[in-house]
């Protein structure tokens, strides 16, 4: 798995690009609490490119969705492909993490 | 038509489980299990084959086996291993209606083996726990000989 990160509104952008699985999750975990620190928990997870995330991905999503929430900043994801929306929607993930279609449809 | 039998063996270190499962779904591909089911069938693989290497296996040198069938019409697969009896399907699901504020992780691999797939069993024989997983595509009237 591949990390591209760059700015995005008045935050940051996310995009984890392959397989978010447990092999990849502890990368994907430390990119994202990095990139919250230096956002002021601000932060969009770009999904258009990743292919596949398992229980160990939502982990580190979820775990991101707590800590934006504590410290009060924000966090959407976007883009979902047709597996991670599966896994999602199962999870109830689409309940409680906002979630929009495109990036062009983010704001921060 | 009986589906040919395949054995795949892993050590038990996390790192292996992809390297399996890449192998396991590109034999799916060749077989022309739909891509749909391919991807599901991954993921419960992944959940269960994790678990197993994340709890309670002797030790790295401890080896996993995965038997399995694949075909157009379904998948199959039972997953070996020698670590201390273990049900997975003894665990409660997850709430997944709870707010974000009360979501607590883990449980939510089993639970997606369980949603996704149509049969799941645990069985404890001969010092191994064995967890067979098996779904089958648009099956209107299921024979048992096909698994």
């Amino acid at each position: 798995m591949r990390i591209v990160e760059e700015p995005f509104g008045s935050g940051v952008v996310v995009k984890p690009v392959g397989r978010l699985d447990s092999t990849t999750a502890p990368i994907a975990e430390q990119a994202i609490r990095d990139a919250m620190a230096r956002s002021g928990h601000r932060l969009l997870l770009d999904m258009g490119e990743l292919d596949y995330v398992s229980s160990a991905g939502l982990r580190v999503v979820l775990a991101a969705a707590k800590q934006t929430s504590a410290a009060s900043g924000k966090f959407l994801v976007c883009d979902l492909k047709p597996q991670v929306r599966q896994v999602f929607e199962l999870s109830g993930f689409t309940r409680i993490i906002a979630i929009v279609a495109t990036r062009a449809e983010a704001e921060l | 038509m009986v589906m040919a039998e395949r054995s795949a063996e892993m050590a038990a270190i996390g790192d292996e489980v992809p390297i399996l499962l890449d192998r396991i779904e590109a034999e799916g591909r060749d077989a022309g299990v739909p891509e749909p089911l391919l991807s599901e069938l991954r993921l419960c693989l992944d959940e269960l084959l994790v678990n197993v290497v994340n709890h309670g296996m002797p030790g790295p040198q401890a080896v996993v086996t995965v038997n399995y069938r694949l075909g157009p019409n379904g998948v199959w697969a039972e997953i070996v291993d020698p670590g201390p009896p273990f049900d997975p399907l003894s665990l409660p699901d997850p709430d997944v209606d709870a707010p974000l504020d009360d979501r607590v992780p883990g449980g939510l691999g089993i639970y997606f083996v369980r949603r996704l797939m149509d049969e799941v069993v645990y069985e404890r024989r001969d010092a191994f726990n064995r967890l067979r997983i098996a779904k089958r595509v648009g099956a209107v009237s299921p024979s048992p000989t096909n698994f």
